[in-house]
């Protein structure tokens, strides 16, 4: 046997561990084998050393201490409501957490120029240079300042002034503030930039390339320069070139291009970079997209480990602190914001931060270093982050006197055991009521539950009523009687009352712009006689949209959904059509022509169904897209969608003019005279009534008694005006007669809008007519009115006939006093 | 007072009973996870835990073993627990492991032999340091290991053998007996 298989047996033996029969064979073994009593030397000298250890001075007393931890989980059981306090506390956390996280949406982050749109407006300088007058518009120019894109130029337009201000996005001030005048684009200069363009070198080279021209919008350059006045005072003007910008597509890279139109150039050709203040955008909106799940998963780990009292939980609450005072700078540095939840984010963070830290210390986990350097880490963050907080101009002392409250609430939470020994009793309820209060407050004010959508729609009410300019694009899908159409419909709109908008319906389409009560009208059918008014057209635009808001029941929020990359709530809701026809009745007005006939049709629609669909922006609470699902039983369907976009972007809109001032080709002014014009200038009632003369009752002495009101439908003030009557009856058998009709006064002019109402008597001797001849006769009479236009132009126009005729019978036996009345439009 | 009617008292919700056990354990169970840990404050608020949990088991359970037993196997745990929690911290930067001042101010009135025999012994594997240090130092029967760890007599032998080596090679290769 090898003696190195003896090894166990001899520890055993040198321990007295072994049975008689074993220890009788090693003793016999030790005999005659040195080595192994040299090895058996070795062991028993081991263990004279090990056990040497048993004189360890142990002199902690450990029973106080122990016995009161004892006493303190022991008095648990007895208070059954502290067994699921945890639970709930911790539950309720995470669930706090969420909902926070889900009403704040961190990873929503701002645009550069949204960023730089809200430092210009927060900006004191800019305030001052303002005077308190309010901003109506705030542009990014196409000037960059700066290699990264950090500094921006922007155009604050008022109703009295415009100012150009730089922006530094890094520094987040305003840096430079220049009165400046915005020249205005004309109409054309798009098409005149893109001739330029075309005929630059560099732009050719791009197209030959395979460039593709993916977008043309309007903007404006600036140009600051030091400039000594006569009086040797030098200060800094601002020249602003209107701009057009031209987008290029070549493989994958887009190219811009600044044309400026009227001095007929191309400013620059440069490829565009996204600028480093994009760059750390997108940085801060992946971290925070990614941080955002971390933080979840890291809170809900550190509630449940507290809750729990597991060690290791409680060691990873230690680790979190300082992960969360890391999370907690970054955010601080880079999401910085005037928003004010983003502000309880971050001081949110490190705060939570400092509560595990000091957990950390008070359980004696994950060491001391750990847990402290977490919270110098998280106390640096928080100072930080209110020191940016409190700079943000718009004051958000309350939120950070709350904050400040929590925290110092926290801190003595973590040290109430030191703070026991000299307070009272009511202390630990004191705080507790504190804190649910502040709780309860932070709720109430970040609603975190949603809004509801009343709210939001009156949200979106007011958003949608401040808008300064948007597109929209509707399509309407119908089915009627069988036959399906579709049309389309784009419009454009400016506040506050520029309107460009195209309806195309199989083919043919009318365009038209409306700029204040001016109407332009372009028909692909230029015989069609077509009126196009801001009503009839302007199918869902932002009014109709409104009005479809208002009239919503039922709504039923939907998950959010995407609309061109923008989160929206979404909702459906069905038309209350009941209260909309009554509405609508209301506004009929009893003497309009077809009137009857209107409001049976509005009956009609009462077995009709109408639901809504709305998208409506997270952040704005703009309508992003409106559909409507119409159906009406036995008759058809339709379904429109509306999308709007561009909100308050750069949109021109002009008149169809060239440079004399003339109509394009093609346009046509609503309600301007022409003498081929298809509107008829002038509005009528003619009332017209057969009797006997006055003084006379025999049938040689009758009349036509004319009462004829004309309203000028036209946007011009017409003059000269004189009315002419043709009439076969006359004294005279088979002569015509023409007579001038004389008005109330003797004013000749009537302006746009304004009527006029003329009386004539055209007597004539009926002796050798029966009363069918005499109503034929009347029927050829012709009433003509004669007019000059403002520019000079002599025109006629036919007011009767033009439409049907007397409805009423004629006298059935002259010569008494019967009339027959006739009551045209 | 016999430990038998101790834990009886305990049992009937005389918590304060349980000081006598504190009172006749602390020392052992704080030397012995001193020796496993080699953190003398860390073995302060291990042998705290180990009490607490021993008092929660008595209410809870009716332990099969010998009470010292149960109470070793429970600081055993705590000692492994420590030790993986530790190897964890190192992963992290701030989480130096701590140089603990109170462990060399107590070794400090210890001759320089006991350092070096306490050296050697942290070195040992867990398994076999835990069979020392029990049979050395707290002076256990290979039985009664056995029962501690809940393994067989053989084992215990093996591992009592194994380390015993190990440490004679550690002592004189860290130069013992300086």
């Amino acid at each position: 046997m090898n003696c190195r298989d003896l090894e166990e047996l001899l520890s055993a033996y040198a321990d007295g561990e072994l049975s008689k029969t074993q220890r009788e064979f090693i003793e016999e073994h030790l005999t005659g084998c040195a080595d192994c009593r040299e090895t058996l030397a070795e062991f028993e000298a081991a263990g004279r050393q090990l056990s040497s250890l048993r004189e360890t001075p142990v002199e902690s007393d450990i029973r106080t201490a122990t016995l009161s931890k004892i006493k303190a989980t022991e008095a648990l059981p007895d208070k059954p409501y502290r067994r699921w306090l945890r639970p709930a506390l911790a539950i309720t956390a995470v669930v706090a957490v969420i909902a926070v996280l889900l009403a704040t949406q961190p990873w929503g982050m701002e645009s550069p120029e949204a960023m730089a749109a809200s430092i210009v407006r927060n900006s004191p300088e800019v305030q001052a240079a303002l005077n308190g007058e309010e901003i109506a518009e705030i542009e990014v120019t196409t000037k960059i300042v700066d290699d990264e894109g950090n500094v921006l130029m922007m155009l604050v337009r008022t109703e009295e002034r415009d100012l150009a201000a730089e922006v530094n996005l890094e520094t987040k001030q305003v840096t430079e503030i220049v009165r400046v005048n915005i020249p205005d684009f004309q109409s054309g200069d798009e098409q005149k930039a893109l001739d330029i363009a075309k005929d630059d070198p560099r732009v050719q080279e791009l197209l030959a390339q395979g460039g593709v021209i993916g977008g043309v919008h309007l903007g404006h350059s600036i140009d600051i320069a030091q400039v000594t006045g006569p009086d040797g005072v030098t200060r800094k003007e601002g020249t602003v070139t209107p701009t057009v910008l031209l987008s290029i597509d070549l493989e994958g890279k887009e190219w811009n291009i600044a044309i400026d139109p009227h001095e007929g150039k191309v400013l620059s050709v440069a490829q565009s970079q996204p600028s480093a203040a994009m760059i750390v955008v997108h940085a801060s909106r992946f971290a925070t997209n990614i941080v955002a799940p971390i933080l979840l998963v890291l809170g809900t780990l550190i509630i449940f480990g507290l809750a729990f009292g597991n060690r290791s939980a409680k060691a990873a609450a230690g680790i979190s602190s300082l992960v969360l005072g890391v999370i907690g700078l970054f955010i601080g540095l880079y999401a910085m914001s005037s928003i004010w939840w983003r502000l309880v984010l971050i001081v949110g963070i490190p705060a939570v931060g400092l509560v595990i830290g000091i957990t950390g210390i008070r359980q004696r986990v994950g060491g001391r270093r750990l847990a402290v350097s977490g919270i110098i880490l998280c106390a640096l963050a928080l100072v930080w982050n209110l020191f940016h907080a409190i700079i943000v101009p718009d004051g958000y002392i309350g939120v950070i006197i709350g904050i400040s409250v929590i925290i110092v609430g926290i801190i003595a939470y973590a040290f109430y055991d030191k703070i026991k020994k000299v307070s009272l009793k009511w202390l630990r309820p004191a705080l507790g009521v504190t804190a649910a209060m502040i709780v309860l407050a932070i709720l109430l004010i970040t609603q975190p539950w949603g809004l509801s959508p009343q709210s939001v729609m009156a949200k979106a009410y007011a958003a949608t009523t401040e808008l300064q300019s948007y597109r929209m694009f509707s399509s309407i899908k119908s089915t009627l009687e069988g036959k399906t159409s579709e049309a389309t419909f784009e419009t454009e709109f400016v506040a506050p009352d520029r309107h460009r908008g195209k309806a195309t319906t199989n083919g043919d389409w009318v365009e038209f712009i409306i700029i204040g009560d001016k109407q332009y009208i372009r028909d692909s059918d230029p015989s069609r006689t077509t009126s196009v008014g801001v009503s009839s057209s302007s199918i869902l635009s932002k009014e109709d949209a409104l009005e479809i808001i208002d009239s919503l029941t039922d709504l039923e929020k939907l998950p959010d959904e995407k609309i061109e990359n923008v989160d929206c709530i979404h909702y459906r809701g069905t038309v209350d059509v009941g209260r909309v026809i009554e509405e609508q009745k209301a506004k009929l007005n009893p003497t309009q022509p077809h009137y009857e006939e209107m409001l049976k049709g509005l009956e009609d629609m009462r077995n009709m169904k109408t639901e809504v669909e709305l998208w409506i922006g997270k952040e704005d609470y703009l309508i992003r897209q409106l559909r409507q699902d119409m159906e009406v039983p036995m008759e058809g369907t339709s379904r429109v969608t509306v999308k709007y976009y561009d909100f308050n972007e750069p949109i021109t809109i002009e008149p169809p003019l060239d440079s004399d001032g003339q109509l394009l080709a093609g346009w046509e002014l609503a309600g301007s005279i022409t003498p081929d014009s298809k509107q008829p200038v002038f509005g009528r009632n003619i009332t017209s009534s057969i009797g006997a003369q006055e003084g006379y009752q025999d049938w040689a002495h009758q009349e036509v008694k004319y009462s004829i009101t004309i309203t000028n439908n036209s946007i011009e003030t017409v003059k000269n005006v004189r009315l002419t009557i043709a009439t076969m009856l006359t004294d005279e058998t088979n002569k015509p007669a023409t007579m001038e009709v004389k008005p109330e006064t003797s004013n000749d002019v009537i302006a746009p809008g304004e009527s006029r109402t003329y009386h004539s008597r055209c007597p004539f001797d009926a002796s050798d007519y029966t009363k069918e001849e005499i109503l034929e006769l009347q029927e050829v009479t012709t009433i003509l009115v004669h007019f000059t236009t403002e520019d000079g132009k002599e025109l006629t126009e036919l007011l009767f006939p033009d439409a049907p005729y007397p409805t009423k019978k004629p006298p059935p036996t002259p010569p008494k006093r019967q009339e027959s009345n006739s009551n045209e439009e | 007072m016999e430990e038998a009617q101790v834990i009886a008292l305990v049992r009937a919700g005389e918590a304060d009973a349980f000081a006598k056990i504190i009172e006749h354990y602390q020392a052992p169970i704080i030397r012995y996870l001193y020796r496993m840990t080699g953190d003398y404050e860390m073995a302060k608020d291990l042998a705290q835990d180990t009490f607490i949990q021993a008092y929660k088991g008595i209410l809870k359970t009716d332990a099969e073993l010998s009470f010292k037993a149960w109470l070793y196997r429970i600081a055993t745990n705590n000692a492994l627990q420590h030790r993986r929690r530790k190897k964890l911290l190192s992963f992290i930067p701030f989480a130096s492991r701590e140089q603990d001042i109170s462990n060399s101010e107590i070794e400090a009135n210890c001759p320089g032999e006991a350092l070096a025999i306490n050296e050697a012994l942290l070195k040992i594997p867990e398994e076999q340091r835990t069979c020392l240090v029990l049979h050395f130092v707290e002076g256990f029967k290979y039985r009664e290991i056995a029962e501690t760890l809940g393994c067989s007599d053989e084992a215990v032998r093996k591992r009592v053998a194994r380390g015993r080596k190990l440490f004679i090679d550690l002592y004189n290769w860290e130069g013992g007996g300086r």
